[in-house]
């Protein structure tokens, strides 16, 4: 019998089981714990309420969201939509910034370097929550509607955002559907008949001119470009992005490119100093040197420190509820939760969805990973 | 999620064995723990704001010193825990306060859905907007497209909405998490209107640099009772502080003051004797000291002398008493009877 | 030219012979640093015309025209900076509400959470008395700040400004190693259901944002303990810190732990050691000591999410600072408050990131 528990084996197998019992007593004891003290403090529970309507305005959504008729759940998905709208484009100018901090920082020129050093080191070590908060007051010092600095006529800055042209689709439904399929039809049937690969693109980019000038002549104007002009006490049509938005991303955006471009920074001087001499000593140009030799070795350490500063970023989306700006955790985890009171729900919906967004992400940034890793040996 | 929480309260009730346990009301909790836990706003002026030493003053931090002084009768004994909108509520259900003064809206939805009971009004206010002089508006209706700032989580957030819809008016609404936040972008235009309560936006205005340049429309677009909230089911606490609140207003009818209430003690009036605890036993039936009025009178002052030293002639703010007068006054303060 | 230099120093003169007039080699350093190229040179000039119109004006805004001292807020100019309101409450924002009386014991807990940096710099103190006195600072903190054994009892409500942040920040810091050692372990052992569970957990935690557990902690954590059992909020968020804060940690000890060489575990396993005798003797005080670099930065972290309890209601040195700016005096006055809070931050944590590259620079030099 005692050599049955000494068993390695058997002993292992207990400890795991004995653990894993722990974990799920302990969480099935604060599940019962929450169930008595919910029902004893008279608060409902359940998901019925996303069905319901919400209720209140969202000032930003991509979505049609309205607040006369739309429900908690549609609220769930403006949120989303906007949260993703901020990850991609703040992830976007992360990279971007980060390369040029760190092209910055390498650069020679003395100047160059000092301000992309002194950049970097101003923002990595102020919390994110203040840099929101000083680039929204920021924001707030731009010129009011009435005198939005005018860019070339068609775009507008003020203090209730960027202003863009917008181009506008007035397409008919069936018409339109007919002509995709006929586009779709066209392109199978060159897939199946023209073998060369050169022939076969041209042909389908030949195809597709023809197919978009016809509909433009049947429908004409199907493509409109709408400039924004002012009207009352906004402008209308266009494209208004709120400085809300624009200040979020300008914030998370440098934010993460200070941490970024230490990375990239850190990971060009990793790739060991004789690689560039020896480079330099064939008579091959710097930059060349540098595009072919060292970047190509540097992104394999370059691409795992940089998932997670896009985690981080898409993160970050759920501070914007402090200057205004509608994420989930705005829409659900804010005015959904105090209008229905439902705090575990409307929490568990916005941990949830941000879990699922950010696996994702590290999916995507993984497989790219993979093919970078491959590509270079 | 339902049947997830029915299965897991047969399961609760099988396992523990009916071992779940019924805390005593609150008030015995208070007095047994001997200090009393108060949820206030982080920074409303007039209301509850630091001073430089980092003692809490305002309106609504006056009442919980009052219910302090009347249950320990010392206004000291207490421990004042700030709380941001969304999670006031919770924190009365979870017990983490013991009374929540924090400019809350009384509701029927909050009543009767969040596991939280009302008290009494203590402020009673009104949703109005504030507008730019310049703009040239007199009333809500020529508002119609323009972009309003809130805060999320209030009522102010669903009342907008609701006065636009009704009138088939269109807004865009702005949402900005703090009061500072918030008059700083109606301040830079950028929104054309802000809306609050009208003594939060009448505080705000006294707080601009041109206080003058900016009008509150007549409208009020909701009723905003504010007071105190406790949590569901503890009655004697209630009453405590429900009662609390209308001693001192009563105090002000009767002409008791922080300065006179010694000498009022010896009052041949009866109303004055029964409230200061002389005769009857208004606080043994509340399960209090019999002096608990004349604790908190003495502690903080009648509902009058509070108004003035926060909201009054006594601040920077200069309020009127408009509502919060006595309702011989014209107002809506109107005590229960003491007897 | 053909300089070897992509490290962004700043090029020196080469060969300066010493009869040279030094004006000559400034002018040299200029031409090579500043006017390499043409394009450099356009570079250059720009910076110098962007900082030449810029600075005066922010130095005037934030200095020269500001006002330091007065009254009230009748004293401010409006069109520059108002510093009286930080004078004024600069005790409020160190201390919070912490009873006057009292205010020494911060000051002290201040110093002992300070010493701790420089005994990391030493060599000469053993490594054991170290992590003992890391171990131990949480205790002496929460004695010095809350109270117990032979000090009076401070609420927690009592804690706020600076004390706050730095209470948060220390006690979640050294409390959250332990935490990170074991999740780092489990990450790593061969019993499969452990270390999935380590690993679910780690990877969990890493993809949702910190608010939401904050959030978490601050609405909800109480339903699910026990009725009449109450936390208070301070320690719910301090709870999250830790157990937060402790996945970036085992992801750091993680990597410390892999870099140690294989043989030499081995060489523990086969001289008869054990597992935990070879992690705690052989494994853990190399690792320990080469993730000290990676866990500096990872304080800073820390400390800089400490402001995210200002969205709970709690204030903490920004909290403060917001709050006192919603006096109805000081309403309208918006970027003083933000601009001191982001100086406080940048200077302790630049002061702190620095040490930590020091100490990065001295364990590579041991190593080679």
């Amino acid at each position: 019998m005692q050599s049955f528990f000494y068993n390695r084996k058997v002993r292992d197998a207990l400890i795991q089981l004995i653990f894993l019992a722990c974990v799920c007593y302990g969480a099935m004891y604060l599940v019962m714990n929450a169930a008595t003290n919910m029902s004893n403090a008279g608060l409902t529970s359940g998901f019925d309420f996303l069905f319901q309507r919400a209720g209140y305005d969202i000032s930003y959504s991509l979505v049609h969201y309205d607040p006369k008729t739309s429900t908690h759940l549609m609220a769930w998905v403006a949120g989303m939509v906007n949260t993703l709208a901020f990850a991609v484009v703040a992830i976007l100018f992360t990279t971007v910034l980060s390369l040029l901090l760190a092209v910055m920082r390498l650069s020679h020129n003395f100047l160059l370097s000092s301000v992309s050093l002194c950049v970097v080191e101003y923002m990595r070590n102020v919390p994110i929550l203040v840099h929101i908060t000083v680039w929204y007051v920021f924001s707030l010092t731009l010129p009011s509607v009435r005198q939005a600095f005018n860019l070339g006529d068609v775009s507008y800055l003020s203090n209730r955002g960027l202003s863009l042209p917008s181009v506008v689709w007035n397409y008919s439904l069936w018409p339109s559907i007919v002509l995709i399929v006929l586009w779709l039809g066209l392109c199978f049937l060159m897939q199946k008949k023209v073998p060369s690969k050169g022939r076969r693109r041209l042909l389908m980019l030949f195809t597709t001119v023809i197919l978009i000038l016809s509909a433009s002549l049947m429908f004409s104007p199907v493509v409109s470009i709408s400039v924004p002009q002012l009207v009352g006490f906004n402008f209308k049509y266009g494209w208004t992005l709120p400085p809300e938005f624009i200040m979020l991303i300008v914030a998370v955006s440098t934010y993460s490119a200070s941490h970024g471009s230490e990375v990239i920074r850190g990971s060009i001087l990793a790739v060991s100093k004789g690689q560039m001499e020896a480079g330099l000593a064939l008579g091959v140009k710097r930059n060349i040197v540098m595009n072919r030799v060292i970047i190509p070795q540097a992104l394999h350490s370059i691409i795992p420190p940089m998932t997670s500063i896009y985690i981080n970023v898409l993160k970050a989306a759920a501070l914007g509820s402090v200057v205004g700006f509608m994420d989930i955790m705005g829409t659900m985890g804010g005015s959904s939760l105090n209008i229905t009171g439902q705090a575990i729900e409307c929490i568990l919906i916005v941990m949830v969805s941000y879990g699922f967004l950010n696996l994702i992400l590290a999916a995507v940034m993984g497989r790219f990973n993979n093919a970078m890793q491959l590509k270079g040996r | 999620m339902k049947k997830l929480i029915a299965t897991a309260i047969i399961g609760a009730g099988v396992l523990s064995a009916s071992a779940s346990v019924y805390a005593a009301d609150k008030l015995e909790e208070v007095k047994a723990r001997g200090v009393m836990k108060c949820g206030i706003h982080p920074g409303k002026a007039g209301f509850s704001t630091p001073d430089t030493k980092g003692n809490w003053t305002g309106l609504d931090v006056e009442l919980c010193k009052a219910v302090a002084a009347a249950v320990f009768g010392d206004a000291s004994k207490i421990e004042f825990i700030t709380m941001n909108s969304r999670n006031r509520l919770t924190a009365l259900v979870t017990d983490e306060i013991d009374m929540l003064a924090r400019s809350t809206t009384f509701t029927a939805t909050r009543d009767g859905l969040n596991g939280v009971d009302v008290t009494t009004p203590w402020f009673y206010d009104g949703q109005a907007l504030m507008v730019k002089k310049e703009l040239g508006v007199n009333s809500i209706e020529e508002l119609d497209g323009a972009t309003i700032c809130t805060y999320p989580g209030t009522t102010s957030e669903k009342n907008i909405n609701d006065y636009f819809e009704s009138r088939g008016l269109s807004y865009k609404a702005l949402i900005v998490e703090g009061s500072a936040e918030s008059t700083a972008a109606y301040l830079a235009n950028r929104c054309d209107a802000v809306t609050n309560d009208a003594s939060a936006l009448a505080a705000d205005r006294q707080g601009m640099p041109d206080p003058s340049a900016n009008v509150i429309l007549p409208e009020r677009i909701s009723k905003e009772p504010l007071g105190a909230y406790v949590k569901q089911g503890n009655d004697d606490w209630r009453q405590v502080v429900t009662w609390t609140a209308m001693a001192l207003i009563e105090a002000e009818g009767l002409g008791v003051t922080q300065d006179n209430v010694d000498e009022k003690l010896k009052s041949t009036k009866p109303d004055v004797i029964r409230l200061l605890g002389t005769e009857g036993n208004l606080g043994k039936n509340f399960g209090l000291d019999n002096q608990w009025a004349y604790n908190a009178i003495k502690a903080v002052g009648n509902y009058g002398e509070i108004f003035e030293r926060n909201l009054g002639e006594g601040s920077s703010l200069n309020f009127e008493r408009g509502l919060n007068a006595l309702y011989t006054n014209g107002g809506l303060l109107y005590a229960y009877p003491f007897r | 030219m053909n300089d070897l230099n992509f490290t962004g120093k700043p090029i020196e003169a080469r060969e300066p012979a010493a009869s040279q007039l030094s004006i000559n080699r400034v002018v040299e350093w200029v031409k090579r640093n500043l006017f390499n190229s043409w394009f450099d040179s356009i570079i250059t000039l720009l910076i110098i015309l962007l900082l030449g119109t810029v600075l005066p004006k922010a130095l005037d805004w934030l200095f020269f025209s500001a006002t330091f001292s007065g009254a009230g807020r009748a004293d401010c100019s409006p069109d520059a900076a108002c510093w009286i309101p930080i004078r004024q409450y600069i005790d409020y924002y160190i201390y919070g509400p912490f009873p006057e009386s009292e205010q020494w014991r911060v000051n002290s807990a201040f110093a002992v959470g300070l010493f701790a940096f420089p005994l990391l710099f030493t060599q000469r103190i053993p490594q054991k008395i170290v992590i003992g006195y890391i171990l131990f600072l949480p205790v002496l903190l929460w004695v010095l700040l809350k109270g117990g054994f032979i000090f009076e009892d401070i609420s927690t409500s009592a804690l706020g400004g600076l004390t706050l942040t730095f209470f948060l920040g220390i006690i979640a810091m050294c409390l959250s190693l332990p935490v990170s050692i074991l999740l780092a372990l489990g990450r790593q052992t061969k019993l499969p259901i452990l270390r999935w569970i380590c690993v679910g957990y780690i990877e969990l935690v890493r993809c949702i944002p910190v608010i939401t557990f904050l959030f978490m902690a601050s609405l909800v954590l109480q339903l699910f303990l026990p009725g009449g059992v109450s936390i208070d909020v301070l320690f719910r968020v301090l709870f999250v810190l830790i157990f937060v804060s402790a996945v970036y940690k085992a992801e750091i000890i993680r990597g410390a732990i892999q870099a140690v060489p294989k043989g030499q575990i081995e060489a523990s396993y086969a001289m008869g050691c054990g597992y935990w005798k070879t992690m705690a003797y052989v494994v853990m005080p190399q690792a320990l000591r080469n993730s000290v670099p990676a866990l500096i930065s990872n304080f800073i972290g820390l400390f800089k999410e400490t402001t995210l309890v200002m969205i709970l209601g709690l204030l903490e040195v920004m909290g403060a600072v917001k709050a006192t700016f919603n006096n109805a005096e000081w309403l309208g006055l918006h970027a003083e408050g933000p601009i001191v809070v982001s100086a406080f931050f940048f200077v302790a944590c630049f002061s702190i990131a620095q040490y930590g590259a020091y100490l990065e620079r001295r364990i590579r030099r041991t190593k080679h």
